[in-house]
C-alpha cells in the first residue's frame, strides 16, 4: 500500500512539474506576443519605451541579424529570454527592426564585451534606437 | 563564375540558389556554379540530387522564401529561422568567422530542406571540399542544440 502511495505521489509530482513548465513556457510566449499585437504603440518609439512596458520579464541575450548584401550593417536584432546556450533552437524570440541601419562594428564591440548578454551596456546602446517593426515567434 | 562585393558575404546567397535553379531550368547542362568572394575565397555550388533540386523551388517558392531587398531568406520563413539558428550557433558559439558561418548555415538549410545542391569551398591546395554541418544535442544537456562543421557526409546514417 505504501509503495502504491509513493508511486502515486511521484506520478502526480511529475505531472504537476511538467504542467507548470509547459504553462510557464506558454505564458512567456503569450506575454511577449502582446508586444507584437500592440506593436502600433511602439513603432516610431525608442526600444526603451517597450522595455519599460515589459514589466514581467526582460531580454537575457541580444543577437544581430546578418544582412546578406550588407554585412557591415544590421537592421534587425533578436532578443531572447532564455540562457544563451538555449538560444539556438526554438527559443522565444522578439525580433526588432530598427528605423536606421546600425554599423556592425558598433554592435560587435558589445558582443565581444558582454558575450551577447543583454546587460546595462546593451540597454543603453539599443535603448535609444527607434523601432519600425516587431515580430515574435519561437 | 561570379563575384560577391565587399559588402556581401563570400559564399552563395539565396539569390544564387534560386538563380541557379532558373539557369538550370533554361539549360540542363548548367549544373555547377562558382563564386569568388571579396576576401578571395572561392566556393562552388553543385547539384547533388536532380529530383530534390527540381522540387525545391516548387516546395519553397521564391515569393515566400526570398527577400529581394536583402537577397537573403525571407524574414520569419521556416528556412530563415533555421538559417538564423545555425548562423548564430556557428558564428557566436563555435567561433567561426561571419563569412564561414554564413556559408555553413546555408549548407545546413540546403540539407535540411532537401534542396538537392551542396556548397564546396576551395582549400589551399586548390581542391574543393564539400561543406557539411551536423545539428546535434549537447551530450550533457539534450535541451541544448549544437551546430558543428563536420567531414561526415552521410549524417542521417551516423550512429
Amino acid at each position: 500500500m505504501a509503495v502504491k502511495n509513493i508511486i502515486k505521489t511521484v506520478v502526480l509530482f511529475v505531472i504537476f512539474t511538467f504542467t507548470n513548465t509547459m504553462n510557464a513556457q506558454m505564458d512567456t510566449l503569450t506575454y511577449i506576443k502582446t508586444f507584437e499585437i500592440n506593436k502600433a504603440n511602439y513603432i516610431g518609439q525608442p526600444l526603451s519605451v517597450l522595455l519599460n512596458d515589459m514589466t514581467l520579464i526582460q531580454p537575457k541575450t541580444v543577437w544581430a541579424v546578418p544582412i546578406t548584401n550588407k554585412k557591415t550593417m544590421i537592421k534587425e536584432s533578436i532578443f531572447n529570454f532564455c540562457e544563451k546556450d538555449y538560444s539556438f533552437k526554438n527559443a522565444i524570440t522578439l525580433r526588432i527592426t530598427w528605423q536606421d541601419y546600425i554599423p556592425y562594428s558598433q554592435v560587435s564591440v558589445y558582443e565581444n564585451d558582454n558575450n551577447f548578454y543583454f546587460t546595462n551596456d546593451e540597454r543603453l546602446f539599443y535603448g535609444n534606437k527607434i523601432i519600425t517593426d516587431i515580430m515574435v515567434y519561437r | 563564375m561570379h563575384t560577391h562585393p565587399v559588402d556581401g558575404f563570400d559564399s552563395f546567397s539565396p539569390m544564387d540558389f534560386y538563380g541557379f535553379h532558373t539557369s538550370h531550368t533554361a539549360n540542363s547542362n548548367f549544373s555547377t556554379m562558382f563564386v569568388l568572394g571579396a576576401n578571395g575565397e572561392v566556393y562552388s555550388l553543385t547539384i547533388t540530387d536532380p529530383m530534390k533540386f527540381t522540387n525545391f523551388a516548387g516546395l519553397f517558392p521564391l515569393t515566400d522564401h526570398f527577400d529581394p531587398i536583402t537577397q537573403g531568406w525571407k524574414k520569419g520563413s521556416p528556412i530563415e529561422k533555421a538559417f538564423m539558428d545555425a548562423f548564430t550557433g556557428l558564428y557566436r558559439e563555435q567561433g567561426k568567422t561571419a563569412d564561414d558561418a554564413y556559408a555553413l548555415a546555408n549548407t545546413y538549410v540546403l540539407k535540411k530542406y532537401n534542396a538537392g545542391m551542396s556548397i564546396s569551398k576551395k582549400n589551399s591546395n586548390g581542391d574543393f571540399e564539400t561543406l557539411f554541418v551536423e545539428e546535434k544535442k549537447d551530450p550533457n544537456d539534450d535541451t541544448k542544440t549544437i551546430y558543428e562543421q563536420t567531414s561526415t557526409c552521410n549524417l542521417k546514417k551516423k550512429n
